[in-house]
């Protein structure tokens, strides 16, 4: 590891570079002095100068550049710029968001997608109604019963009796015989019918 | 196609923004076309003038470019950003397989031994060649992007991702390490470098 070069050392370098020592004032010839002879000063300055033309004579021919096929980079591993990432996914945004709102109209395939969910759907429907037809249901309802009671024999009819065997003498001057039978009136079918020993006229 | 024909009017930065934008291999070959003689020298005085390790990492840089372009900021320069890779990829292969001492050929260590009087220009860059490559990996990076590429301080700080002032200190201490090794190409007339 070489050590930096001190003030005097650095200007020595920049003098040996840049001129001979012939060309140096007292001041630089007495710093150089001071550090290395003129022979070594002249002898660095020649080795520089001679440099550049030390290899002259290796001239090569290169050969011709072959870049194998592998140094290709495929399109998939080109580095992409960073505002054409962004560029593409502002497209693809956009898209998104724009292109469901054009296709609202008249679109075959659309409505053969939406007529295809719809045959599903109805399928559907008929599974629900056998399941629904094999359950029984039970429902509560309330139901008045009319509790009230019918007779359920009919009365016989009620029937006048024949009179008693003996019939009633009444007093023949007090009581004409000359009345008309109830009988004959229109409304004694409204009347039950009497036997004769049920009547208050029997005998007891 | 009309597009791909005028690739080679546009500036580096633009070739990569259009390599971001599309993947195509039409930018990314114009600047292999433009820089792989300047990076495969880069590999080959890294690597001691290993030619075809140095090809191999120079298919792999611009494999990496190709691969990596979206981590490529198009305010800065293109030429740094690719050295920068090229420099990370110089210090993990020397992490991994450190490299053997120049010391250990003798071929180099030969010419060490010739008479310092027939030092020419020539002799100096081969010795210079050779002990640069002696040099430690941070040393020699930094000296080669400075002094042989010719990047500023600046531009190095970035490639090697230190500061400033630990590029001085490694190019100040590499100079001295180097002027040390060569003392004897000491030069007799300066001018003739200057």
């Amino acid at each position: 590891m070489d050590k930096y070069l001190n003030n005097k050392e650095e200007l020595l370098f920049d003098l040996i570079e840049q001129k001979q020592f012939d060309q140096l004032s007292s001041d630089e010839k007495q710093l150089v002095l001071s550090l290395i002879t003129e022979e070594e000063f002249n002898l660095r300055k020649m080795l520089i100068s001679t440099a550049p033309s030390t290899f002259e004579d290796e001239v090569a021919i290169p050969a011709p550049l072959v870049i194998p096929q592998s140094s290709t980079t495929p399109f998939w591993k080109k580095p992409i710029p960073l505002y054409q990432v962004f560029m593409a996914a502002a497209i693809v945004a956009f898209l998104w968001l724009v292109i469901p709102l054009n296709q609202s109209g008249a679109d075959t395939h659309t409505e053969y997608i939406v007529q295809t969910d719809t045959v599903e759907v109805e399928k559907w429907q008929i599974d629900t109604v056998f399941q629904t037809t094999e359950k029984p249901i039970y429902l509560e309802r309330e139901v008045v019963v009319d509790n009230t009671i019918q007779p359920t024999q009919k009365e016989e009819p009620r029937l006048l009796l024949p009179g008693p065997s003996s019939p009633i003498y009444l007093n023949e001057n007090d009581i004409s015989n000359n009345g008309s039978s109830l009988s004959g009136e229109n409304s004694s079918a409204l009347l039950p019918a009497f036997e004769s020993e049920n009547i208050g006229f029997r005998n007891l | 196609m009309a597009n791909a024909k005028n690739t080679y009017k546009l500036s580096d930065e633009d070739l990569m923004a259009r390599l971001i934008d599309t993947g195509e291999h039409d930018p990314i070959t114009e600047l292999y076309a433009r820089y792989s003689q300047r990076l495969l020298g880069f590999f080959m005085k890294m690597f001691k003038g290993d030619l075809p390790k140095s090809q191999d990492f120079l298919q792999d840089l611009f494999i990496k470019i190709y691969e990596k372009r979206h981590q490529f900021k198009t305010s800065k320069k293109f030429y740094t950003w690719a050295f920068t890779i090229a420099s990370n990829m110089c210090k993990t292969e020397f992490r991994k397989a450190p490299l053997e001492s120049i010391d250990n050929h003798p071929e180099v260590t030969a010419k060490f031994t010739q008479d310092t009087d027939e030092v020419d220009r020539k002799y100096i860059q081969n010795r210079l060649k050779n002990e640069i490559q002696t040099l430690t990996d941070e040393h020699r990076t930094v000296f080669i992007l400075r002094y042989v590429e010719g990047f500023s301080l600046q531009d190095i700080a970035e490639i090697t991702e230190t500061n400033l002032g630990t590029i001085k200190s490694r190019l100040f201490y590499a100079t001295k390490k180097l002027a040390h090794q060569l003392k004897d190409c000491q030069p007799n007339n300066t001018s003739y470098y200057g």
